[in-house]
């Protein structure tokens, strides 16, 4: 029992953290993060490393659904809470991290009755509509013949691939729960290997999605703020953790009260790093062409669109983020828009393209690649308010 | 020379007094924590440490136990093999003829370990991981082999005793710098670090490292912090003259440049974005390649060329 407290005490210094963010809720999302700080918490990008699963905002019932199905994936000791309101985020991560020691998570412990558990004991007794992906929703029903595997688990499908070889294709469902991702955006791929062959893309709504993107407005400060969260995102998808850290403390800046001038040179900084790059190009070079033709046929606005004159690769993307940023920070307007996405034309909105654009070029990418090219195109789901499946294939 | 067999939990508790190093320095160099002060981050192995060893150990749906034991277990008992050959101070627990083969045969061990590791999870984030680490060292396995040879020829000897005593005037390092530093990026690799950390990408979840959880987690995570101590000790050996140097005794010698080399691999991390196999490919075999075996060339001609 002493050696227990004292675990319990040593443990809880540095708790990790897995956000299951929807959409609408950028504001208290902020928060929290500013909250984990604070308490020297880390984020993690997956449930076995987690102790405390945050959900951010109020979840729509398919989004709980996810959430649900990580919250069993969490080994514990854990604990789950609800970020709603921007103010009360540092009381809940306070409240959530004390939360991890003591007696209650004995209780919880003996109480629990995981999947996984039980698939280790008898293999065929798992409900195949039951079977848990990695995050949540992975749809093994509707795969035609299939045989039943081990686990309730279903047997991949073959077919042809690009080099005309027959491959497996296996269904991976990303999102709506993982890190640095755009809040409740659910893309169902066709992999084979880790080649992406078909992208199906949807937004899962929150409980409300009516009220305005957080990030929209004249506000010039929050525009350049909005550009540096999705430069953030992009880097920690990359692979340079420490250098989306530092974009995210500019991002803080530009959010705050601080004078201008003091953001302009932090982001000066961090743009003159960021271009001298050699492998961050290595990286982004040449991914993801969307040219200028392609961007006016499907109403691509905003930098993306500016970004395709310039080359339209993920380079070019990252790099207009920067020069915007530091633009609208200086009071200029690089370009009639809305909101930091772009304007949108009739009824779509910017990140409604935007997403449609990545979901084409990921197409024939691999994983990484895929993902490097979404996240260098940021839709913001909160401006996604309707959920419209599209579907590209090869 | 070698010391008896008991001293082999010595060089184990060696290696791990390295690996905490490692770790405490990779906390220490974590800029994230805005206003933590240096307890903060020296403590926090040990809080990871304590976190993992309460964490229940889950497991996955339908996974390959045993591969993924091995997996998880694997890299640790790695590189506390490789630690034996490694002198410290002239001696090492065991000094075989083919020390630097010894060492050479458990990287490329690492191939299977890390691939189990991410296979066993039966989780597609865990199964990319794994075979992205299989294209990462099909990238930097032919550099290091070359890297690993250009000592072993300025020495005319695989014998780790004796790649150390011909370091006597001048340390390897000066006349091949270039393997040197092949060197230090293959350990980067084979313990899934840093710019070569893709096998454990954000983008996947964390690849090889979604999966385990509890007691698998520190093993796995211990096995990386000893990989990169165990790489750092080896070119300290092969390139920096082992215990060399003035006024101090020689294993002291070892030790800080062994600590040195340590802070450089650890550094790295946030130095660099992820060098992903599929960009990097092309130039590790069109230009790491041919640069080792001009390496190779070099120094063989300036072993060989004066007598």
């Amino acid at each position: 029992m002493v050696v227990d407290g004292w675990l319990d005490r040593l443990a809880a210094r540095r708790p990790h953290v897995l956000l299951a963010i929807t959409p609408g809720a950028t504001a208290a999302r902020l928060a929290t993060e500013d909250a984990l700080v604070d308490v020297g918490a880390v984020v993690t990008a997956s449930p076995a490393d987690a102790d405390v699963l945050v959900v951010v905002g109020y979840p729509g019932e398919e989004m709980a659904d996810a959430i649900g199905d990580v919250w069993r994936q969490l080994p514990g000791p854990r604990v789950r809470t609800q970020v709603v309101d921007p103010a009360a985020a540092g009381a809940a991560i306070r409240a959530a991290v004390a939360g991890l020691s003591g007696g209650g998570q004995r209780a919880e412990a003996l109480r629990r009755h995981d999947e996984w558990r039980t698939g280790a004991d008898h293999r065929n007794d798992g409900d195949p509509d039951e079977s848990p992906g990695h995050r949540g929703h992975a749809e093994h029903g509707g795969h035609g013949e299939s045989m039943p595997m081990p686990g309730g688990l279903m047997m991949a499908e073959r077919a042809d691939d690009r080099d005309g070889l027959k491959l497996d294709v296996l269904e991976v469902t990303l999102g709506p729960v993982l890190a640095d991702w755009p809040a409740g955006l659910v893309v169902t791929a066709a992999v084979q290997g880790d080649v992406v062959r078909k992208v199906d893309a949807r937004v899962v709504g929150a409980e409300s999605t009516a009220v305005p993107s957080f990030w929209d407005g004249a506000d010039g400060r929050r525009r350049a703020a909005a550009h540096l969260d999705s430069l953030a995102r992009l880097l920690a998808v990359v692979g340079w953790p420490a250098m989306a850290q530092r974009v995210r403390v500019v991002r803080d800046a530009a959010l705050g009260a601080g004078p201008v001038s003091d953001v302009r040179s932090r982001l000066a900084v961090v743009d003159r790093r960021l271009r001298r790059s050699r492998t961050l190009r290595w990286a982004t070079d040449g991914l993801g062409v969307l040219t200028p033709q392609m961007a006016r046929r499907l109403d691509v606005t905003g930098p993306a669109a500016r970004a395709a004159d310039d080359g339209g690769d993920v380079t070019a993307r990252w790099r207009c983020w920067l020069t915007d940023a530091d633009a609208v920070l200086a009071g200029r307007d690089p370009g009639p828009a809305v909101g930091p996405r772009g304007r949108g034309r009739g009824d779509r909105t910017a990140s409604a393209a935007l997403l449609d654009a990545a979901c084409r070029l990921m197409v024939g990418l691999d994983l990484a690649a895929a993902r490097i090219v979404l996240a260098s195109f940021d839709p913001d789901p909160d401006e996604i308010a309707v959920a419209v499946p599209r579907r590209v294939e090869d | 020379m070698s010391y008896p067999v008991w001293t082999v939990p010595v060089a184990a508790v060696v290696l791990m007094s390295f690996t905490a190093t490692a770790a405490v320095l990779d906390a220490v160099l974590d800029s994230a924590r805005r206003g933590g002060g240096w307890r903060e981050r020296v403590g926090r192995p040990v809080w990871e440490a304590a976190r993992l060893l309460r964490q229940r150990r889950r497991t996955t749906v339908a996974p390959d136990a045993l591969l993924w034991r091995l997996g998880t277990s694997g890299p640790l008992v790695v590189a506390l093999l490789m630690a034996v050959v490694i002198p410290l101070g002239g001696r090492a627990v065991t000094d075989p003829v083919v020390g630097v083969v010894w060492f050479n045969a458990f990287d490329v061990a690492l191939w299977l370990l890390w691939w189990c590791a991410g296979w066993g999870a039966n989780s597609v984030y865990g199964l990319v991981g794994g075979y992205r680490f299989v294209a990462q060292a099909l990238a930097y396995e032919l550099p290091l082999m070359f890297a690993l040879t250009a000592p072993a020829v300025a020495a005319g000897s695989l014998r780790l005793s004796e790649v150390v005593a011909a370091q006597d005037r001048v340390w390897f390092v000066v006349w091949a710098p270039v393997a040197f530093l092949v060197f230090l990026l293959a350990v980067t690799g084979f313990s899934v670090w840093g710019p070569l950390s893709y096998p454990a990408g954000w983008d996947v979840a964390a690849g090889v490292l979604a999966e385990p959880s509890g007691v698998d987690r520190l093993l796995l995570l211990t096995g990386r912090y000893a990989l990169l101590a165990a790489g750092a000790g080896m070119a300290t050996a092969l390139f920096l003259g082992g215990g060399a140097g003035p006024l101090l005794p020689g294993w002291l010698w070892s030790g800080l440049k062994i600590l040195a080399v340590l802070a450089v691999l650890v550094a790295m991390r946030r130095r660099l974005p992820i060098l992903r196999a599929d960009r990097v490919m092309k130039r590790a075999w069109l230009v790491l390649l041919p640069l080792t075996l001009v390496q190779l060339l070099v120094v063989s001609v300036l072993t060989y060329g004066g007598s």
